[in-house]
Formats: C-alpha cells, structure tokens, sequence
C-alpha cells in the first residue's frame, strides 16, 4: 500500500468550508484512479488524519474495531473525543455538487452511536463524545479537496 | 462533569381544556443529541428538529451536549407544536443564555418557525383560562388574541427572550378587525326575504323558545336565505355563552374573530359530512360542528341527504345538549347548544304540492326520502313549516316584510316575559317542565287534548306542542296559554306531505 502526505494546505477558493490539499503519494505502484475503492478509501483516511493533526487533534485511534464495527478515525480535540468517519470519492474539479459526506446515513451513524458507547465504557479519561464526518474529493493523484464537518450529527431518540 | 437541569411550565390541549405540564431538562455530557420522553407523539418529537434551528438562527448557541427532557405528568398523551417555544426556553433557561429570573410565573405555548419566529397554536383560549386558574403569565405567539382576564404577553422573535419576560409586550385585545367581520353578518337582514311573513313568524317562534326548526319547501323559496338570517335576530351573546363559544373555536383552530366581535355561530356544514365532522373526534380529539355551533345555529341543509348515523349521532346531544365521546384515554366531553335550523324538500325533485310544477318522482321514490327524515329525528324539532315559493310580482315589486330588527325585538320582548313568568314561579327552564306546569287555560288544554285523540299524537309530540304553545304565549305576553296560542302551535307540528 502506498504511503500519503500532505505537502501543503489552502483555503478552496471557491468555499470556505473546505480546505484545498496537495499530496504526494510514496511506493505506489499504480496512479489512483487504478487502484480500486479500498486504496482510494486507505488515501482518504490518511489525508484526514494528517489534516486533523494539522489541525491540533490529537489522533488516538485508526481503524478501531470492536464488535460493533470500526471507526475509522478516533481524536481527541480538547476535552472532547471525535470519532470521525471519512468518505472518499474520485472527483473532478468540475464537479463542485458531489458530497461524500451524503453517504454516511441513518445506519452509519448508528453505527458510530454504538461505538461512541463501547469507546466510552473503554476508558474513564473523558466523557464528552462529537461526531464529525470528512469528506474526501480525490481530483488526481497530487489534489484532493477536503471537507471537515465537526459536530455532523447528534444522537437524538 | 457539568450536569444541570431546568423546567419550564406548558400545557397541552385534551378535548377543549387544557392540562398543565412541566418540561424538564436535564443537561449531560456524553453522546450529543436530545431525547424526549413522556409520551411524546410525532408533532413533538419533531420540535427538536425545529428548537435546534430555531436557536441557530436566533443567534443562541447550542452547546454540545445531551439534553433529556421529560414532559411530566408522563402518563398523559402529548401532541401539537406549541411544546417548541417551552422546549427552546428550558434549554435557554439551563445553558444560561436567557435570564432565569420569572420564568416559574410563566407559561409557554407556542410553535415555532425554523427563523426563530414564533407561530400560533390552537386551543390559545384553553390555555389562557388555566394560566388564569394557576395564576400563571401566558407567554403566547403574537398571533394570539387575550380574550380573558389572563396577564398574556405575545412573543414575536424567540431572541425576545434574552430581554426577560418583562420586556414582552402584552398580548393584543380585541381587535378592530374582528370588529369589521361581524359587521359583516350584522348586514344580512330578513327584509331582504320577500313574501315569507308566515316562515318568517316560525323563526320569531323557534329563537324566543329555543325550538328546532325544520322548513320544507321547493327550491328557490328561500330556505337557506332565512336560515343565514337567523343569528341576526338572537341576542348578541354574552359574556359567559361567548367564552364558551371561544374556548371551543379555538379549540377546533377556527377564526375568533366573528365571535370576538359578539356575532352568534352559525355552521352550516355540507351533507357529506361524517360523524367524525358532526359530533367531534378526530385523533387528536377535535371538537365537531355540532360544539362549534354551540350557543348558536347549527344549519342543515337538505336534511335528508346527510348520512343517517349522522342524523341519529345527533338525537342524544341534542338532548343533553353535550357530546361524549369515548376513547382509550378517557371521556371527552364538548358542550353542544344549539339551535337546529334545517331545510329540506318535500320530495326528491323538490316540486311536490308545488301548484305551478309537476313533481316528477315516483311515490316509493317519495316514501323513502321522506322517511329519512321522520322518525326519532322528528321527534327533536318542534317548528315544522311549509315554506311556498314566493309570489313572482311580489320580488319584482321588491315587497319588504318584517326586518330582522323587528323580529329581533319580538324575539327580545317574549324572552325576557319568559324569564319574568319563570322567575314567578320555581324558574325552571321550559324544557324540564311538564304540560301542566307550562300554564294552560281550560279551553286550550281542551284543545290540546282534541288535537291529541284527532292526530295521534304521542307523549313527545304533545309536551312539544305545548312547549311551543307556551313560546307563542310569550310573544304574546300572556301568562296563560289559550286555545289560539295552542292551535297555532299545533300547526307547526302537522304537514300535509309529511
């Protein structure tokens, strides 16, 4: 699996709610638009995760499992644990009208509600919980645009 | 861990009253997200949705955190919206972003908009009686008008809430709109009938004596006209009939203003009306056509084209003058007192004993649709009157009979002989008292009695001929009923089609 870093960080022109990225990716042996959805998703993950550290969390988990499912990134902002789900989608510049982030649905954030519950009971440290959700645009293999929804949803029943 | 908790009075709408209700919240850390409990139906669920909005846009913020909130006593039912503005504020109220300070002498009711705005709900009257009850502050969306001696202040912006209850300005009295609408009824008159003297002498009757009233007669002679027209010569309500009458309008989300502006109610609802729509139900339970023409006139027009389980659902509120109605979660009771006023024709083509028109119907076509009519329905109307078709000269010429401001006096005079004569006695009402005790002279109880062997008459039939006998007495004011009283009386119980 190729290996992803950030080289740099901008403000989208075009929205303010978005962040513009650059990457470079390390042995990879095939470009992206190649390689399949799961090392589309793996670069996706990696992204965010640098962007949130860049950001000042404090990334404690990736990809934790637990007989619930797994979340794919797990930070801490302050006092508060994130547990953010990222969605990756191969994009083109033109296409400013497509969301990943529509994708995490009724089922996934009851997933995630699960996880915030078997995570909780794991540790005594902190108890606040905060969904996010960072939505992935992978234009090329170089650019990407990056969405990060802080506080995505809440557990209403 | 922060933990904090608040509760904001409310009151939810059961039938045409109002049941207090507290909501409680209670603030954690943990899983953002709100839960509410207390049997909850949809309408409120969704107020989360809406608060959470509302307060974005309001420029409030909404701190990250689990907020329970519970609607005590939890045992009853909620619905409708007006939890939304008792909801923002409790949750204002416990993350500190309004002022604390007179929020327990308050209740609130409102919807409200996803801008923040806040929007009227029904049953507004209900719940200005109970704040009145519990010597409360009705915090009330600025749609609503105060209508009695409640302290209601009218809330536009949910952002009013930071300047405290204080600066809320009190809610709108009667307004000069609803003022304007009743003149409007007001200008129908019963001048503008033409060649009706005789129907218009049986709705004179019917109004002094609170009598049921059913005119039959061929289209086009006026029928719905007169009946449009009967509000216009009862007495203006009063106080107590008039909130009644608001209580149970708003109630059933129905325009106050009419009502505001003393005109008496006057439904006329269509035939293909359901029981439903008659008496009341619904889920949740809303008050019916029957309750809204309380303390006025209930119009039914073409009799025997309404549904027959509508006409027989009306034989026992008539009777009792409320309606109950049943349900898992208990009695409903809406008061009903009305004055019946129908119309219908004598046979399905509406020609029959027409002089100048053939009726078309064959006679089993005849038989059935009047049967409709008959029976124990009959049995609750006391006035039975043939109205003709009105003389054709007499239109062209513009021919005016009596004006409703006459008959209103006549209506006037015989009411307040009968409450004179009653307060004479034991002051019972008309309707409890026997034949004896309605005053008969001999020649006229003779005549009652003739009447009774000659036309078959049952127990009903005669209590109701002399009750009316006893009204035509009033207008007469004449402490005893005599035999003309009696004959004219017997008249409107007989009809040669019928």
């Amino acid at each position: 699996m190729a290996k992803t870093n950030i080289t740099s960080v901008t403000q989208d022109p075009n929205s303010e709610r978005d962040a513009m990225v650059r990457f470079v990716r390390e042995d990879a042996r095939h470009p992206l638009a190649e390689s399949g959805n799961k090392e589309l998703g793996r670069t996706g993950e990696d992204l965010a995760a640098q962007y949130l550290s860049l950001k000042g969390y404090t990334i404690l988990e990736r990809n934790w499992r637990c007989a619930f499912g797994e979340a794919d990134i797990i930070a801490e902002d302050g006092s508060t644990v994130v547990l953010v789900e990222v969605k990756t989608r191969m994009s083109n510049v033109a296409w400013t009208d497509q969301a990943p982030e529509l994708a995490v649905d009724a089922r996934k954030r009851s997933k995630y509600q699960k996880l915030a519950l078997m995570y909780l009971s794991l540790q005594t440290r902190v108890d606040t919980v905060r969904f996010d959700v960072v939505a992935v645009n992978v234009y090329d293999d170089q650019s990407a645009r990056l969405r990060h929804l802080v506080g995505a949803y809440e557990w209403d029943y | 861990m922060i933990r904090d908790s608040f509760a904001v009075r409310t009151a939810v709408l059961r039938g045409v009253e109002a049941i207090p209700v507290v909501v409680e919240v209670s603030v954690s850390q943990g899983i953002p997200g709100v839960t509410i409990v207390g049997m909850a139906d949809t309408a409120v669920l969704e107020s989360r949705h809406r608060v959470r909005c509302a307060m974005r846009e309001c420029g409030f913020e909404w701190p990250r955190a689990r907020y329970t909130l519970n609607l005590s006593p939890s045992e009853i039912r909620k619905t409708g919206t007006g939890f939304d503005l008792p909801i923002a504020v409790a949750i204002l109220g416990c993350t500190g972003q309004i002022p604390q300070r007179d929020l327990d002498g308050c209740m609130f009711v409102g919807e409200l908009a996803l801008s923040g705005g806040v929007n009227n709900v029904r049953g507004m009257v209900a719940f200005e009686r109970l704040a009145l009850e519990q010597g409360l502050t009705l915090v009330a969306p600025s749609g609503a008008i105060a209508t009695g001696g409640a302290d209601m202040r009218s809330i536009e912006v949910l952002t009013q809430m930071t300047q405290g209850i204080g600066s809320l300005p009190p809610a709108d009295a009667l307004s000069q709109e609803a003022e304007d609408d009743s003149d409007q009824t007001q200008r129908l008159d019963f001048a503008d009938v033409v060649d009706q003297e005789l129907a218009k002498r049986a709705f004179v009757i019917a109004a002094a004596g609170e009598h049921g009233l059913l005119m039959v007669g061929p289209p086009g002679a006026g029928k719905s006209m007169m009946a449009k027209r009967m509000p216009t010569i009862l007495a203006p309500l009063d106080e107590h009939d008039r909130a009644e009458a608001l209580l149970i309008h708003s109630a059933a989300g129905q325009e106050l203003g009419p009502l505001l502006g003393g005109a008496r109610p006057f439904r006329a609802p269509h035939h293909a009306m359901t029981l439903g729509g008659m008496v009341g139900g619904g889920r949740p339970v809303r008050p019916g056509e029957a309750s809204l023409a309380h303390k006025g006139v209930l119009f039914l027009d073409e009799l025997p084209e309404f549904g027959p389980s509508v006409l027989q659902a009306l034989r026992q509120p008539m009777e009792e003058r409320e309606v109950r109605i049943v349900r898992v979660d208990g009695t409903y009771v809406f008061p009903c007192d009305f004055m019946l006023v129908a119309a219908a024709n004598p046979c399905p083509c509406g020609y029959l004993g027409d002089p100048d028109h053939p009726c078309t119907c064959s006679a089993s076509r005849i038989q059935t649709y009047q049967s409709r009519i008959g029976g124990p329905l009959m049995d609750r109307i006391d006035v039975l009157v043939d109205v003709a078709r009105p003389d054709s000269s007499r239109i062209i010429a513009g021919d005016q009979g009596s004006s409703s401001a006459q008959m209103a006096e006549q209506v006037a005079v015989a009411r307040q002989f009968a409450s004179w004569r009653r307060a004479q006695s034991d002051d019972k009402p008309d309707r409890a008292r026997s034949v004896p005790e309605l005053g008969l002279d001999a020649p006229a109880r003779a005549a009652l009695e003739g009447a009774a062997k000659r036309l078959g008459l049952g127990g009903r039939n005669i209590v109701r001929i002399a009750r009316v006998a006893r009204t035509i007495a009033d207008l007469a004011e004449s402490e005893l009923v005599e035999k003309d009283h009696l004959m004219e009386a017997c008249a409107y119980r007989t009809r040669a089609t019928l």
